[in-house]
């Protein structure tokens, strides 16, 4: 019986890591040759956006589980208002930085300009603070 | 007399060829714009060129980098500046909403210029011309 309660225990923190990863690498004026989502069993999920091509750089949505067992969900929506804080914080001197959205995600970005390679990471406040980030 | 009639005459000979060499010889002036392999964030290289004889204006934006690809003064379209910088703004829009997947190429016209447009997906590159009426009359626009 401790066994099946410790499997259920592993499950349940599992499925609440969902943390997302966009990468925008080398795209075109009018978007990506290459849009590619992946979402492996413990729910994080990348998306993989390079080459020139017609498709923008949209993510399939993605329920990020809260500690709470409330469920914030990544959509196209969400990715817009991420991408504007983005665009507006990323400047010549600025390449990377990370904010709270709603007080429930930590959003962290980096833009190598060489590469013109933009990595942004979605993660849950807790996450972000396992992983050592202070805030 | 007559030396004197001959050589006005052939004075404008000389200058009507003159002239007529230099319609020949002259470059097209239409105004350029190409954005090649920008970056997500703007381009690393602005330039802008109103020096050229021929009267045409060029803008060129290249590699990724942190500057918007826009005029920094009036351009010229065949010795003219018919054109405010919002002018060019609006002709950026229209030419940006007129490329997709299916019409990569194509001409528009803004206020009798015509411009003409291409994008080539493989380098990223997107030109255009912006031709005076009077060029498209001489044909310089199929060129």
């Amino acid at each position: 019986m401790k066994k099946v309660l410790f499997i259920f225990c592993l499950i349940g923190t599992i499925s609440m890591s969902a943390k997302v990863t966009y990468v925008r690498t080398r795209g075109g004026l009018f978007g990506y040759k290459y849009v590619n989502q992946t979402t492996f069993n413990n729910g994080d999920s990348n998306v993989n956006c390079s080459n020139p091509g017609w498709t923008w750089c949209r993510i399939t949505p993605v329920n990020i589980t809260l500690p709470d067992g409330g469920t914030v969900v990544l959509n196209e929506n969400l990715q817009s208002v991420f991408d504007e804080i983005i665009t507006k914080n990323i400047t010549e001197t600025t390449h990377s930085g990370k904010f709270i959205y709603d007080n429930k995600l930590f959003v962290r970005y980096s833009y190598n300009v060489n590469e013109d390679s933009l990595v942004v990471n979605i993660m849950t406040l807790e996450e972000a603070k396992a992983e050592g980030n202070n805030f | 007399m007559k030396k004197i009639f001959f050589l006005a005459s052939v004075f404008a000979t000389i200058q009507g060829n003159a002239v007529n060499t230099s319609d020949v010889l002259a470059a097209p002036t239409w105004t350029i714009v190409v954005k090649s392999s920008g970056g997500f964030f703007g381009y690393k290289y602005v330039n802008q060129d109103n020096n050229n004889p021929s009267g045409n204006s060029s803008l060129n934006c290249s590699e990724p980098g942190f500057r918007r690809c826009k005029w920094n003064a009036t351009a010229f379209v065949a010795g003219e500046n018919p054109f405010t910088n919002d002018d060019f703004e609006k002709i950026d829009e229209l030419v940006m909403m007129r490329v997709n997947e299916t019409n990569s190429s194509g001409t528009i016209v803004y206020n009798s210029y015509t411009i003409k447009y291409d994008y080539n997906i493989a380098i990223n590159k997107l030109s255009y011309k912006v031709f005076s009426q009077e060029e498209v009359n001489r044909g310089l626009i199929n060129e």
